[in-house]
This record gives structure tokens, sequence and C-alpha cells, in this order.
């Protein structure tokens, strides 16, 4: 009898075991950002709802270079696909339809512009090409300042720490604000619930590129959940 | 053994859960410390020059707070009553530039973290944010700028919930947030970084919850800077208290759009507006097309119902209270000796002194008993006095239950009851007398009636004054002050649920609720940054302290004026009504149905203007200048419609710095910043040797009536000085160094002293100003100004 218990608790350990080895990104999700969510443009308003005037880069840590690449801007470019890579993607009025591929890829697609990225926790792969949305490593990272929670409290939530890099050159604004290859998009994608019953997804983005800007470039976005796709418009950019 | 097994696979079970679930207590993050905002968004709103009129874009307005924001006029901030106010809790972790340390209030013997405080806002405006799970406040309680916050722990956010606002903004160009507003807050923190985001719900003024995201950096070691007590000064020596400046209905303000090539629908703000949808709207919408101000659709009125708690879920989303009568009374301290009663409906103020209590008004009889054992919870003295702040039936009730209340009759045997009753000549006479009103029994008549304007009595401790405000409410209003405590009962001239109760048979006028309004904020006085100090009990409605006097008056202020200009205008009565006069103000005060409508009010107001329009008009004229108004004004348009129109320089091409000039804000340099306009243009045009040089800037706060300031003058470029007309005696010098180049010196106690070199560019495209100099105020500047030619 005392064999067969030992026997009993190694196979439920092993049966945990088993169950944790199963946990995935996507499993583990500590908050679900699947579905449609809608920008609502309440910030930067002028900026996001229209083509500011070429050279308009109020706001923005341009350095000497990349004021002279956002005044070379050509305003018949505007809608140029350029303006849709990652570090500039959000800020355009849209509407995300974000869906787990696999267990451990999100994918982001916007309509305006009908561009799709790819949220890649833990990859294997190697980043490859450079490109418009880059390569973007996904974690769900412990909130809070140093990952711990405070001392006898329960472990900190984690929430959703994306890390863009291999962009190739592209708009923080449709007038042609440039950010270069060299930069590193960091990004935190925070799902909150208001009482009045709406959800809100909110992108805080944080770019450095050492070659078009001074200092870091910080927003942060917000985009309402919407019930179904019914709103769904996809509209491509210009490719030039 | 099959006992051990059992325990065995419990134990793992519940192991395992803990280890799905996580264990019990909220997950918390550490936010303590000091932070700094980052303003990579709307910097030139969140800092300096700070937001255009008419910029409402990304807000979802609705009709009502469109029309409180189109009519707000900045100049209305240098008015003595409106200075040192600090940003309410709507906006003072957004601008500007809020470098907020997070500290925490720990339980002495808990240790528990009772609060979060933040400080470090601007104008003090510290905030409170309590974890301990307390209710929120009464309905009655007052309203701070900070508002009232409670805060708990969701899934690693601080989720805080704040009522109890003053009325105040969302923006600084007058985007209005009502006293109803709930606002939610989520602080994540990730790392060093913040993230807050906000939402605002206040159906009052806006279509839908406003939200928008705030991202502060962790910057240790920096502590926030000295309390800024503001002393209230003399901005502008013409604006005297009671002014109000404001623009008139149908203002436009469409400068913002015009500058940006928006369509001015756009500068609007609205639901519609903040979608996706609208990139593609705004492609079919023509620049050019004139403004026009949308019909109005009247928002839908704020719920009225209560909720049943007072936590901040209960209090998730914004309700209108009501101060009718409940049938119950709650007790609410108020300052010094002073507490009040309420939820019967009118007010109860209780004074308590070392031997006696002083009460003013009775409420109805009908509510004594429990009025009375609330008073009795309060202290067993007896009441001694009484004032009535009028002869309203609901004011007076209880004068012979409370006045016998004291259980000695022989105090004051010549009246057989205990305590003397106050009321002005004319309440008493409405109280006894058919021919001047209904009379009540005379066990409620008072005992010691007066027709002085100002009756003062030391008892009870402190002195206290019933100061007689004619014609207000009705004839026989009476204010009481108490000078100790701090108090002042405002009987029925000031409630905060309703427009006032203008009762004309019986005397009553606007006109003396407006004097009575004044005289109530002259009496005030905050004790810091228009914080606290004097507090206010109303007829009906909430305790209050002088800003709520304010806004009462503001509001009051503009809707008779709207009415004064519709009537000069030669409107009718339900012209008027249909006008939306007080649109912007129903949300608040206003009632479709009961004893005293928003209808009622507007038609109260009509009669009494119209039958005196002259007097109104000067009225209106102290807060309008008639050259804004368009029946006074020759019916230009009005202010804020096309001020640009107003510029009329000769033109003359020759010389080539000619032209219409507009300043590149994104490319200018102002040294201090604040000085940077949010607009400006000018003008150039010579001949005949003569340069005439028109200038028109626009700056937030101007305090001149208008964000507008501008200045012209005609000089010869010979290097000698000219004067500047209607700028003192100040004079300019001009001297033309190639044709490509100019030097400026300006000099005068009104402009300051200023050299400056103007440099035109080869293609003649641009003219840089680079100057140096000290303002009319003795501030020394730099600036490197672009301007482009339009």
């Amino acid at each position: 009898m005392r064999k067969h218990a030992v026997q009993l608790i190694f196979l439920m350990m092993f049966a945990a075991a088993g169950l944790s080895a199963q946990s995935t990104p996507r499993t583990a999700a500590p908050y679900d950002i699947t579905g449609y969510w809608v920008s609502v443009v309440t910030e930067d308003w002028r900026w996001r709802m229209t083509t500011p005037a070429k050279g308009d880069y109020i706001s923005i840590p341009l350095s000497e270079e990349g004021r002279k690449v956002a005044f070379a801007w050509d305003p018949k470019s505007d809608g140029s696909c350029r303006a849709f890579g990652a570090a500039g993607l959000l800020h355009i009025p849209t509407r995300l339809n974000i869906t787990w591929q696999g267990d451990d890829v999100l994918k982001v697609d916007t309509d305006a512009g009908q561009q799709t990225r790819l949220l890649r926790f833990a990859p294997r792969s190697a980043a490859g090409p450079k490109t418009l949305q880059g390569f973007s490593v996904a974690e769900w990272e412990p909130m809070g300042p140093t990952g711990v929670g405070r001392a006898g409290g329960p472990p900190p939530p984690r929430a959703l720490k994306v890390t863009t890099t291999n962009l190739l050159e592209g708009w923080l604004r449709k007038n042609g604000v440039p950010y270069s290859e060299q930069t590193t998009l960091v990004e935190h994608w925070d799902r909150v619930a208001f009482p009045n019953g709406d959800a809100w997804l909110t992108v805080s983005q944080y770019v450095n590129d050492p070659k078009y800007l001074t200092g870091e470039y910080t927003t942060s976005m917000h985009f309402k959940r919407e019930p179904d796709g019914s709103k769904w418009s996809p509209k491509p950019c210009r490719e030039l | 053994m099959s006992r051990t097994l059992i325990a065995v696979f419990l134990a793992l079970s519940a192991a395992s859960l803990v280890a799905q679930q996580g264990p019990a207590g909220p997950p918390m993050t550490e936010l303590t410390g000091s932070w700094a905002m980052v303003n990579d968004e709307e910097r030139l709103i969140r800092i300096d020059p700070g937001p255009e009129l008419g910029n409402f874009t990304g807000f979802p307005l609705n009709a009502a707070g469109r029309q409180k924001a189109l009519t707000w006029n900045s100049t209305i901030q240098a008015i003595p009553e409106h200075q040192a106010r600090p940003h309410a809790g709507t906006y003072s972790m957004r601008g500007p530039n809020p470098s907020p340390h997070i500290g925490e209030i720990i339980d002495p013997v808990s240790r528990r973290v009772l609060a979060y405080t933040l400080t470090g806002l601007f104008e003090s405006a510290n905030r409170t944010i309590w974890l301990d799970g307390r209710p929120h406040p009464s309905d009655y309680a007052e309203r701070l700028w900070t508002g009232f916050s409670t805060g708990e722990w969701e899934n690693g956010m601080l989720h805080v919930t704040t009522t109890h606002f003053k009325p105040m903004f969302i923006q600084r160009n007058g985007i209005p947030v009502s006293p109803y507003a709930v606002m939610h807050e989520y602080y994540m923190r990730h790392g060093d970084r913040m993230t807050l985001i906000t939402q605002i719900d206040d159906p009052v003024y806006l279509d839908e919850p406003f939200i928008r995201t705030s991202t502060f950096r962790w910057n240790p070691g920096a502590r926030e800077g000295a309390i800024n007590q503001v002393d209230i000064a003399e901005e502008v020596p013409g604006l005297r208290q009671g002014d109000v400046p404001h623009y008139p209905l149908g203002s436009t303000h469409p400068e913002y759009a015009q500058d940006n090539k928006l369509p001015f629908l756009a500068s609007l703000g609205g639901r519609e507006t903040i979608y996706p949808e609208y990139v593609d709207k705004l492609k079919t919408m023509d620049a050019a097309a004139a403004p026009s101000i949308p019909a109005v659709v009247r928002p839908a009125p704020l719920t009225t119902q209560a909720p049943k708690g007072r936590s901040g879920k209960d209090l998730a989303r914004p309700y209108r209270p009501t101060y009718e009568n409940k049938g119950d009374v709650e007790t609410l301290p108020v300052q010094g000796g002073v507490y009040m009663i309420a939820g019967a409906g009118s007010n109860v103020a209780v004074q308590v002194g070392a031997d006696a209590l002083f009460v003013v008004d009775t409420n109805e009889e009908g509510m004594s008993d429990k009025i009375l054992a609330a008073i009795r919870k309060i202290s067993p003295l007896p009441i001694r006095y009484i004032v009535n702040t009028s002869g309203d039936p609901d004011h007076i009730g209880g004068n012979g239950k409370f006045a016998k209340a004291a259980g000695d009759q022989g105090a004051n045997a010549f009246y057989e009851q205990a305590a003397r009753v106050y009321s002005s000549e004319n309440a008493y006479a409405r109280m006894t007398d058919p021919k001047k009103g209904t009379p009540v029994a005379a066990a409620l008549w008072p005992t010691d009636s007066f027709a002085a304007d100002l009756k003062t009595v030391f008892v009870t401790g402190e002195p206290i004054e019933m100061i007689h405000q004619p014609a207000a409410h009705t004839d026989g209003d009476l204010i009481v002050f108490f000078r100790k405590s701090d108090v002042i009962v405002s009987g029925d001239i000031f409630s905060t649920d309703r427009y006032p109760v203008i009762d004309a048979k019986h005397g009553g006028s606007l006109a003396g609720v407006l004097d009575g309004l004044n005289r109530m904020i002259d009496i005030a006085v905050p004790e810091f940054n228009a914080m606290g100090g004097t507090r206010v009990i109303p007829g009906h409605g909430r305790i209050c302290n002088e800003i709520d006097l304010v806004e009462y008056r503001d509001a009051m202020t503009i809707v008779a004026d709207r009415v004064t200009q519709l009537i000069l205008d030669g409107k009718t009565l339900d012209q008027v009504k249909a006008a939306n006069v007080s649109l912007d103000f129903d949300g608040v005060y206003g009632a479709d149905k009961g004893e005293w409508t928003t209808d009622m009010f507007i038609e109260a107001a009509y009669r009494e203007i119209r039958a005196n329009t002259a007097s109104w008009k000067a009225r209106l004229l102290r807060n309008v200048p008639a050259a804004e108004l368009p029946m006074l004004a020759g019916n230009k348009p009005a202010a804020g419609k096309n001020v640009a129109a107003a510029k009329a320089v000769k033109k003359a091409p020759a010389d080539p710095m000619d032209g219409k000039w507009a300043l590149n804000l994104f490319s200018s340099n102002y040294e201090p910043a604040s000085l940077m306009p949010y607009r400006r243009e000018m003008e150039i045009a010579t001949s005949n040797g003569e340069t005439t040089h028109s200038v028109l800037s626009w700056r937030r706060p101007q305090g001149n009536g208008s964000p507008l300031s501008s200045y012209n003058y005609t000089a010869k470029l010979d290097g000698k000085p000219y004067p500047i007309p209607n700028q003192g005696k100040a004079t300019v010098t001009l001297k033309r160094v190639d044709a490509g180049t100019l030097e400026r010196m300006l000099d005068g106690a009104d402009v300051g002293r200023e050299t400056a070199t103007w440099t035109l560019s080869a293609d003649r495209k641009t003219l840089t100003v680079t100057a140096k100099g000290t303002d009319a105020t003795g501030v020394a500047y730099t600036t490197t100004q672009v301007y482009e030619k339009q």
C-alpha cells in the first residue's frame, strides 16, 4: 500500500509538472487583448487626424539630421506606407484586430494601411531583413519597479512589453518626420476596464533613435474595445 | 493509509491551485516616489503657450459644453475672485508640467498604507487617494478642486475613483467639467515609467466619457518646488468685482481652424470627430466655409438617481444630487462652531456657543422633531436665537417648536418663547400681514424684526451679522455671517441645485440676487489658493466656499447678459427661450418640472430686464465690449468671429519686406517661453518713404477683454524715434541697414524696451527677427522669431 501511495504522489507531481510545461504565452496571458479595438483620438488630434504641414515636428525631439529629412518631405508622398511603420502606425487613426497566431505570437492587424505586426514571445527564428514593422519580441513582464512585489506580498502581476528593432526607416508623423533603421521601439500594452463597461487598450511607446532623435520620444495611444469587426474598413497605404 | 493518500492529494491540489491563481491579497506595485511628466504629446497645449481659444479638437463635447467653451473669455481669470485657482483634479496631472511626488499615509499601528498623497501639483492642489475603503462624502459635503479620491488595486494597476469636484475645466481654454463629473484613473507602472489613463465621465458637457493617457518618468531625488501661494493682484485696473467677462452667444473663434486649415466644425470637437471615420470626412469638408455653429441638440438630463452606497464602486457613474426633502436629516460640521443640518430640503445652520445655540432657518414644521433631535446630538444647550433668512414656509416652519425647545419658557416671557426669532421687517410682514403675504400661525412669527440694512449681535461667543439684501429672492432676505466661525448662511439667494427663485410677487429680483451674490463674494475670503476659508451654507444644496458663489454668480450674470443681448436685438420671450441662453448651465441648475423650472427663471429674467433694459445694458457692457455685440456694433461680426478682418493697412508692394507675415511657432524661439504667443500676424507696407507696421498677437490670458493685442505705427526708416499710437509715450525707431535688413528699437513704459534686427531671406519668403529687451513688466527676454510670407 505504501508503495502505491508513493507511486501516486510521483504520478501527480509529474502531472503537475506536465501542466506547467504546457503553459504557453497564450495560456499565461494575464489579460486578453485579442479582438477589435478602435483608436480614439483625443490627443495630438491635429497631428494624427490630418497630415501636418511640412516641418511641423513640434513635440518630437528631432535632431538636426532629422530636421533636414523632415523639411525634405514631399507633400505628394502623403499616404505613403512609411507613415505606417511600427513606430508611427499606432498614431494613425485605425482599428486593430488582435489575434493569437499559434500559442506564442500575437498578430496585430490594422485596417488603416493594412499592416500586420507580429509580437513574438521567445522567438526562435532570426529577425531576417529589415521591414516596416520590424522584429518585435514580446514578454509578459512583471509590473512595478523591480519586477518583485512588496516584501511579503504576492508576486506582481504581469503586463505585455514589446521591444521592436530591425526596422526600415519610417515616419513618426504623416508629414515625413523620420525615424531611422537604428530605432528601438519599446511598448507596454495594457488593458483596463472602466466601470461603465468600456474596455480600453493603452499602448505606451518609447522611441529611441540615435540618428534622428536627440532623446526618447514618448507617446501613449488608447483604443476602445469594439464588439466585433463590423466597422473594419481596410484601406491600403501607398507604396512609394 | 487511504486517509494519507487523500491528505496528500488535497495538499497537492491546493498547491496546484495556489500556483495557478497566486496567493490571496492585493497585487500591488510600488508607485511611491518622484515622477516627471513627459510632454511629448500636446506640448504646446500642456505647457506654454497653452491651448488656443476655439481649439476643442479631440474632445467629445456636447452642445452645452461647446456653448460654455465658446463663450469663455480668458480675461475672466484676471478678476480678483477668479485668481489664484489651482488646476482641478481633472487637469492637474496633465499640465503644465506636473512633477508629482507620490507619498504614503501609513497607519501608525498596523503600518498599513491608508492613502497615497500626490504633491507638487499646480498651485498646490495636492491630492489624497484613500486606500482604506472609506466611503465618499455626502452629497451635502463641500466639493474640492481635487475632488475626493479612493483607490483600489486591480491587476497591478491602481484604480482611482474621484468625485466631488468643483466646477472647473479639462483643458485650459474653457472646456468645462461639471461638479457631477466622475473621474477614473488607472496608474500602471512599468519599470521606471508610469502610464496614467484617465476617464472623465461627465454627461453634462460630454457626449461620451473623455479619455486621455499621460506618461511619467521615474525621477528619483526630485522634490516638488516650494508651495506656491498666489496673492490676488490688481491685474487689470479697469476690471472690478462683479464683472464677468465672456464672449456673447454666437461667438465662434474660428482662428484656430483657419490657422491650421481645418474645417471649422472639426475644431469644435464632438463624438464623431475622434474616431477614424472622421479622417475621410475631413477630406470632404470645406476648410474655407464660413464658421457656423451646428444646431443645438440638448443633452439628456443627468440621472438624479443616487446610488445606495458611498464607495468608489457605488459612485462610479455620475448623477445629479437632488436636495429635496428626503424625510430624514444628516448633520455636517461646517467650520468653527457651525453645523449644517441637511436632507430636509432647505438647510438649517446651527452655531454652538458657550451657553446657547444660534440657529438660522427652521425648515418645515413637519420636520421639526427630526431636526431638533439632530440638534440635540450636536449639543444639549438651549436654542436662544433664531434667524429667518426669508419668510418662505420652508425656512420658518419650525420657528415655534425650535423656540420652545429651549425648555425654559421664562427666558423671554414677553413673547412666551424661549428664543428670539429675527427676521427682516419685510419677511415679518409677509408672515403676519394678509395684504403683504400669506399669514402663518402666530407661533411662527419672529419676535425681533428689523428694517435696517444690517443688524449685528455678539452672542453665543461670536459676532454675528444679519445683512438685509433688498429685493433679491424676495424683498425680505437676510444673509447671516458668523464672523468668528467664518461661515455665511445665504438663504435662498444662493442654492447649488437650482436657478435662483425670483419671487417677483414678493419683491424679488434678479438684480438683487446678483447684488447679494456679489456681497457674499465680497465677504468671503478663501484661505489658500482659492481653497477653504470662508464657508457658505446655501439655502439648498451642499456646503460651499467663495468659489462656488463665484461660479453661481458668473452663471447667472452670463444668462442675464445673454437675455439682455437678445432683448437689445428685439427678440421676444419665446425667441429668447428658443435661443438656449442657459443651455450650458441647465445640466447643473436647470429643471423641466417642479416649482421652479428653467423656463420660469428665464421668463422672470426676461420680464425684469425688459422693464429696465438701460441698466441691464450697462451691466452687459461691463462684461462684453460693445464692439463684440452685433446689435450694438452695426451688425459687424461678433468678436472672435473674424478678428483678423479688423486689420486695415495700406498695401504697397514696392519694398521687399512689404506684405503679410505669420509667425512660425515651430521655428521660433522665446526665452522665457511663456512670452511666446500662440499666434502672431504682422503686415508691413511702405509708401513714400514711410513704413506702416501692424502687429496682431494672440496670447492666452491678456486680461484686456480679449486674447488679442495689437499695435501699429508709421515711421520713416531714418533712425529717428516716432510715436506709437495708443501706447503712451512709446516710440519706435527704424533704420534701414540694407535692402534685406532693418534695425528697430522700441522704447516706452507701455511696450518695454527692445532692440531687434529684421533679416529677409534671399527668396523673400522668410523674415527673421532677432530681438532682446525687457517687456512692459520688466521681464528680460530674447527671441528669434521666424515669420513666413502669407
